[in-house]
């Protein structure tokens, strides 16, 4: 991953600077970037100091009651460590046993050259493992939270997993018919009292199905919350707000 | 400020970081009473997303405020975002720590710091206001957060 000529748009993005082209660019290059999605977060950490530098101002009193207050009915959206990807797991451990206990066997026989083709199926298996555990790992953690979609009254076709570690979005669809040419789908985040706010766009593969990371955008995480997600399918390219009404649409989980 | 990995209740977050949110607030804003509701909001959504250590609180905290009073700001506080103070306040621990940070930087970084953190502005119109090339303001940002950080840790300050 070359990152180099993005690190010049990265304290301009973490300061809410960036707009446009560029921005749209630069959150893509993010989403496949850890480097530049590090640098982000620490620069943004840095801005963040920049409050000690506004004039003096003495707080009222009455200000942390009303804060305590607000915040009291405020419960912390769920973790998802409960989330059940298990199944998964599962499937890819299974495979490697059984190209495991299928190696020894051959072994046995002193076939070398089926040997060094199951080694290379086995390393195929364990890389595929890798890369599996990493975005599995997005999933977990002590800041992810997630949201279901589904048409009202209806089973789930697609889950939203917010990784606030990672500042990305891991979409994943299932059951949801792809776009047709010159359409795609565009999720949106809801929050009290503001204007939806783009979360990305994406299409589904001919079975339906999705998964995808989508980097978390400056308005998004400046929003603080999003109180629901909504699912509609927009022209080539997105829409700056819905054209129509939600496909699907679902608040995040609050279970404890 | 000083990381602190344990989470805390939000009484105690607020009694860390209340003032200086309030402080930001007010300057963004130039309006007390907005000032009390955007500190509010952004304290609320930020312990709704889950504390997991004070440190993390802190950077969201502070940005939910600088968004929400961005969204909010009076022509008072307009006016008042670009006269700026940085580093006009001698005071101390991570005030001094900043504003010695922020003296030791480049005009033209200082400059196009001020107008994106308390003006809200993008890179084209902090262009437009400082008659620079688009690149260069990038590389002003760029640089005047990287030098900062830099102070700052040297200062033995945690960002």
């Amino acid at each position: 991953m070359t990152h180099e000529p993005w690190m010049g748009s990265a304290a301009a993005y973490a300061l809410g600077s960036l707009e446009g082209e560029d921005r749209a660019a630069f959150e893509k290059h993010l989403a496949e970037c850890a480097t530049c999605r590090a640098e982000v977060q620490e620069l943004q950490e840095t801005a963040a100091m920049l409050a000690y530098a506004a004039p003096p101002a003495h707080a009222p009193g009455a200000l942390r009651d009303r804060v305590l207050r607000e915040s009291r009915d405020v419960r912390p959206l769920v973790r998802t460590s409960r989330v059940r990807l298990f199944p998964t797991v599962a499937w890819l451990a299974a495979a490697a046993s059984l190209t495991l206990a299928v190696l020894t066997g051959v072994e046995l026989r002193g076939e070398r050259g089926e040997r060094a083709k199951l080694a290379l199926a086995l390393d195929s298996v364990r890389a595929e493992l890798g890369a599996r555990d990493s975005t599995i790992a997005a999933f977990f953690g002590p800041e992810v939270h997630v949201v279901s979609l589904s048409p009202t009254g209806e089973k789930p076709s697609m889950r939203v997993f917010w990784n606030h570690t990672r500042n990305i979005f891991i979409v994943t669809a299932f059951n949801v018919p792809r776009a047709p040419a010159g359409k795609t789908y565009q999720l949106w985040a809801i929050a009290k009292n503001k204007a939806p706010m783009s979360m990305g766009t994406f299409n589904t593969d001919a079975n339906g199905r999705l998964t995808a990371i989508i980097p978390v955008g400056n308005v998004i995480n400046d929003a603080g919350f999003i109180d629901l997600c909504g699912l509609t399918m927009e022209p080539e390219g997105g829409s700056s707000q819905p054209t129509e009404q939600p496909r699907l649409v679902g608040s995040w989980r609050h279970t404890d | 400020m000083n990381a602190v990995e344990s989470p805390s209740s939000v009484g105690e977050l607020y009694d860390r970081f209340g003032a200086l949110a309030y402080r930001l607030a007010v300057s963004i804003t130039g309006n007390p009473a907005i000032a009390e509701r955007v500190v509010s909001e952004a304290f609320s959504a930020t312990w709704r997303k889950g504390v997991t250590s004070n440190s993390r609180f802190f950077s969201s905290v502070m940005r939910a405020v600088r968004a929400g009073a961005m969204q909010n700001r009076t022509a008072y506080g307009r006016r008042k975002s670009f006269e700026a103070t940085l580093g006009t306040e001698d005071g101390r621990g991570h005030e001094a720590a900043v504003t010695s940070a922020l003296a030791a930087l480049s005009e033209g970084e200082r400059s196009a710091l001020a107008l994106a953190y308390f003006g809200g502005l993008g890179v084209e119109a902090i262009a437009s206001e400082l008659r620079q090339p688009i690149p260069n303001v990038k590389a002003n940002l760029q640089a005047a957060l990287h030098n900062l950080r830099s102070v700052l840790t040297e200062r033995g300050v945690a960002v």
